[in-house]
């Protein structure tokens, strides 16, 4: 099994307040990884730390093998590594293709960013019928393809997504979640999922992690966590 | 091939238009056509449109208010004014005046630009509120230093004679050159794949940053741009006084760049152009007719227009009128 991301004990928190006490997790390639955890547990501190947009306070960070701990995020953007931030953080005053252009700008997707947008548009085609609409007048569920497409256009080789399901119709959800699937099966990205919706996610993740007060508490593939008392208990509501 | 170049960009007609009829307007007065007092007029909106914009690259284009940047301003004149001062023997004799005074114009902007790219490199990596309060700190710190300086008049001044025959004339085209380098430079920023990079960094710099965008090293190099474009117009203002004051430290300088950039909406590259016009015209306006209570009027156009217009003069024009919008960018 190849890893493209391994997190060797990771602490890192706001001020004077840790937030992450210690996190292993590892991104197995071509898979769906999940973190999941309710509110508050450290999922997103966890995917900004990687970013480096929160810094670590210690531990490490491996990219395919290389430590990538103190790296600025805009290197790590350009070494593969994507994050589709949580609230979808749009430019409402831009474009729908303004984004992806922008994104593509980067010296990693420079040379492919004509194909990746024809990539992009044939796996979302309302994109492309919305290309000149202000990001700020698409609905929810647009939004966060846009989210996700700008996220393509880096030319990910680890691609992770922040609560992607977060404010959607339950329809919207399976879409997404059809989507990320996607991903992985034809665009083989390595995928690492953060997510609330413990249902959604253990319906498309190969292993997932749960995390509570910034310390993973279990770890498994999907079908053994399913079995788990405590996951059903606790998660899935069985 | 750039991607890049399939992004819209904003129409530079206005900018073209601006040139041409300031242009036009120098000719004009070179040869004797316009008065003296009609071409003053042009060169104080030369001055106004030229800070508005060194100011809009930092504040505007990436949203961080350079509460300072008269600071700029202030140390382009300084040096402008030294060397001019101190070079006043060669130039009485009939040495040039303007070489001496592009040396003083180059001392002055390259020690802005460097100045911003320190204190940019330990102040731009934090957020919020820290970066005014940096730069107004700054101002206050050159600004008494620089009063220790005692020249021919102690103080802080600084006079120099460099009166010639058309010496307003070709004032004009100083003002003029000055004018087209701010117009260009800050057009092209706006407009470049850098210049997006700055939109990005204003509307939501955690979305820059993930998308590989190179924040601090970004804002420095905006900070940068803006210093040194200040500084030109702190020097060629100094020209054409005969003179340097600390009054082209005071904050209230600084404040005319905020309120011109706010009135004609942020975030554009012909908002603070038509800024510039709005606030001339108040300025001359009430200055002229009331002048006990010009400062109060202006205030109270700039609560208005704060709370009215958040996106300006620009924006109400852009969402008005959609078609326009290329024009209004």
């Amino acid at each position: 099994m190849t890893y493209v991301l391994e997190l060797e004990k990771l602490e890192s928190g706001y001020g004077e307040t840790q937030v992450l006490f210690g996190v292993n997790l590892k991104a197995r390639k071509g898979q769906i990884t999940a973190l999941l955890g309710s509110n508050g547990a450290g999922k997103s501190t966890t995917l900004w730390t990687i970013m480096g947009i929160v810094k670590p306070w210690g531990g490490k960070i491996l990219f395919n093998g290389e430590d990538v701990t103190m790296l600025p995020p805009y290197k790590k953007v350009n070494i593969g590594m994507t994050l589709v931030p949580e609230g979808r953080r749009l430019w409402p005053q831009l474009t729908v293709e303004e984004h992806l252009i922008m994104a593509a700008s980067i010296p990693r997707s420079k040379e492919r960013a004509q194909e990746i947008l024809e990539m992009v548009y044939q796996l979302f085609p309302r994109l492309k019928e919305r290309r000149n609409q202000l990001a700020g007048t698409l609905s929810g569920g647009e939004q966060q393809m846009l989210a996700i497409a700008r996220g393509l256009m880096l030319n990910p080789v680890l691609f992770m997504l922040d609560e992607p399901s977060l404010g959607l119709a339950p329809k919207l959800v399976q879409e997404i979640a059809e989507t990320i699937s996607k991903l992985r099966d034809e665009w083989k990205l390595t995928v690492l999922l953060v997510e609330q919706n413990i249902h959604m996610s253990m319906q498309i993740a190969d292993y997932a992690y749960i995390i509570e007060n910034g310390r993973i508490v279990l770890e498994g593939t999907v079908d053994e966590l399913k079995e788990n008392p405590m996951v059903k208990k606790a998660y899935l509501g069985l | 091939m750039e991607i890049t170049k399939y992004l819209k960009k904003p129409s530079s007609y206005i900018m073209w238009l601006l040139i041409i009829v300031f242009g036009i307007v120098g000719v004009q007065y070179y040869a004797g056509y316009i008065s003296a007092s009609t071409a003053a007029i042009f060169m104080d909106l030369m001055k106004f449109i030229g800070i508005a914009l060194s100011l809009a690259v930092i504040m505007s284009y990436t949203g961080y208010v350079s509460f300072g940047h008269v600071v700029f301003f202030g140390i382009g004149g300084f040096f402008t004014a030294y060397e001019l001062s101190k070079y006043s023997q060669q130039i009485l004799q009939g040495g040039n005046p303007y070489t001496i005074f592009l040396m003083g114009m180059l001392i002055g902007v390259g020690l802005s630009v460097l100045l911003a790219a320190t204190v940019g490199a330990a102040v731009l990596r934090l957020r919020g509120a820290f970066f005014a309060i940096a730069t107004i700190g700054l101002d206050y710190v050159i600004l008494y230093l620089e009063m220790t300086y005692k020249g021919g008049a102690g103080g802080g001044e600084i006079y120099f004679n460099v009166s010639r025959p058309r010496f307003l004339e070709e004032t004009y085209f100083v003002f003029f050159i000055a004018f087209v380098i701010t117009l260009i430079i800050a057009y092209i920023v706006k407009v470049s794949k850098f210049g997006y990079g700055l939109a990005a960094i204003r509307e939501d710099e955690d979305a820059a940053e993930v998308i590989g965008v190179d924040t601090v090293r970004y804002k420095i190099y905006a900070f940068m741009i803006a210093a040194g474009l200040a500084a030109i117009w702190g020097s060629v203002y100094s020209w054409r006084q005969f003179n340097f004051t600390p009054e082209n430290f005071s904050l209230g300088i600084s404040v005319d760049m905020i309120v011109m950039n706010v009135i004609g909406g942020l975030g554009t590259f012909i908002g603070p152009i038509i800024g510039a016009f709005i606030y001339y015209i108040i300025y001359r306006l009430t200055n002229t007719y009331l002048p006990q209570l010009a400062y109060i009027i202006l205030g109270i156009i700039v609560v208005a227009v704060v709370s009215f217009l958040p996106e300006g003069v620009a924006g109400l024009i852009r969402s008005k009128f959609p078609n326009l919008r290329k024009y209004f960018e």
